[in-house]
């Protein structure tokens, strides 16, 4: 980057920055890294689904009507994927998958925060709205993760909800398994 | 193809102020003056994001800089435009983009690349070093490219708007504690300095204020975007829209 120029910056942080103008004043005063967090989830959750390393990879592989499935995904956003009840499950599985590598890459703390929100939140979508647990946690397990997650000062507002959906159908998935 | 050059294209500076529809289509006004006055603006305002995308469209750099010429005298300056202002309704953004390709498309046709001699002769373009642009926005398509630099020259003059003002009002360190909070951490990826912290380094007495003056500037900062973004959508309503529209854009090139 230039000096006294965003020229140069990589554009996910161009976005961050266009995001300050889209917070509420409510984010001051948090937690030091609070605000951060917010901004940087905002951005992917902005960000439409990376499908060259998520989907259209391993497309020659599956082939047929998955592509087809998958295509009117293209495009769209990582939030819109999330948290609408059509969305394609192996398109959440494979976003599940990419928030897990992303959450396992040495970066800061809000980088890893926002993978790890995002990996809980392709497990919820596929929990609230395709009733599949797309992973090994428990739902014990699950329920203690949506419960830290749910309203962290920096989480979104359409996470937070999907969250506490996902919330109460892991208590009661809980508690039938243990009756 | 060549992928890098530096250009001294653009006159002084660079920025979006005042360019939006109605100044478009003053540039229909008889008088020569006004007129230069008002073509020179646009250059000015939006040379940076079209040279760029011309250069990600496999362009070298004197090509791109001829275009980038060529369709500012023949286009902008040219009739269509103004027509096409009168017609268009949206975001400038697009509307520009959109031109640009069908001038791209008419020189093709006309083979006349390489060969414009603008009426007014050639428009001094402010040095621009493609190298300085990131190699994540290097591999970027050319529209997104487009949008990268277009968001990175609006950012710029919000940036400078903001703390002009806060010098000129007394407000320096205002700035400097927002720069730190705020700015630092996104654009050198460090961990936000501590409330605690910037109290201590400014000697300022409490926590509260320090989280008041960062509302004060990121209010400011609000502002100014949105009066800037304003001037290139049709309503209040499309400004929230358009920045997210380009936050969603610019987060896409960085996933991919």
């Amino acid at each position: 980057m230039r000096k006294n120029s965003t020229l140069g910056l990589n554009p996910e942080s161009l976005a961050r920055l266009l995001g300050i103008s889209l917070y509420s004043d409510s984010d001051e005063g948090k937690d030091n890294s609070t605000h951060t967090t917010a901004q940087l989830l905002k951005a992917r959750l902005a960000g439409t689904l990376p499908l060259d390393t998520t989907v259209v990879e391993e497309l020659p592989a599956i082939l047929g009507q998955l592509r087809k499935d998958l295509m009117p995904f293209g495009g769209r956003t990582l939030g819109e994927v999330v948290t609408d009840p059509k969305s394609d499950l192996g398109v959440i599985k494979k976003i599940r998958r990419h928030a897990k590598k992303m959450a396992s890459r040495k970066r800061s703390e809000a980088d890893r925060a926002v993978a790890v929100a995002i990996y809980y939140a392709a497990i919820a979508s596929a929990l609230v709205f395709h009733d599949m647990k797309i992973t090994t946690h428990s739902y014990e397990s699950l329920e203690a993760s949506f419960a830290k997650l749910i309203n962290k000062p920096w989480m979104s507002t359409e996470l937070n909800r999907l969250f506490v959906q996902a919330l109460k159908l892991c208590q009661k998935k809980g508690h039938k398994s243990k009756s | 193809m060549r992928r890098s050059g530096k250009t001294s294209m653009g006159g002084m500076k660079s920025g979006f102020q005042t360019t939006h529809w109605s100044e478009i289509r003053d540039a229909r006004t008889h008088d020569e003056a006004r007129r230069r006055v008002v073509i020179d603006g646009l250059i000015k305002r939006y040379w940076k994001p079209i040279y760029c995308y011309l250069m990600r469209k496999g362009y070298g750099n004197e090509p791109a800089k001829d275009l980038t010429q060529g369709f500012f005298h023949k286009i902008v300056l040219g009739k269509d435009i103004v027509q096409q202002a009168d017609e268009a309704r949206g975001r400038f953004r697009t509307f520009l983009l959109t031109a640009l390709n069908h001038y791209i498309t008419s020189v093709h046709r006309a083979n006349v690349a390489g060969k414009r001699h603008p009426k007014y002769g050639v428009v001094s373009l402010e040095e621009f070093d493609e190298e300085s642009m990131s190699l994540a926005a290097k591999d970027m398509k050319p529209e997104d490219v487009f949008t990268y630099v277009w968001a990175s020259v609006l950012m710029d003059d919000v940036l400078a708007e903001v703390k002009e003002g806060c010098l000129r009002d007394g407000k320096r360190i205002h700035w400097e504690v927002f720069r730190a909070r705020v700015l630092d951490p996104i654009v050198v990826s460090t961990e936000p300095i501590t409330v605690s912290e910037l109290c201590k380094q400014f000697g300022i007495e409490s926590k509260a204020k320090v989280s008041n003056m960062i509302v004060t500037v990121k209010r400011r900062f609000q502002a100014a975007m949105s009066c800037r973004v304003r001037q290139h959508v049709d309503s209040d309503e499309e400004v929230k829209q358009e920045i997210q529209d380009l936050m969603k854009i610019l987060s896409k090139s960085y996933a991919s």
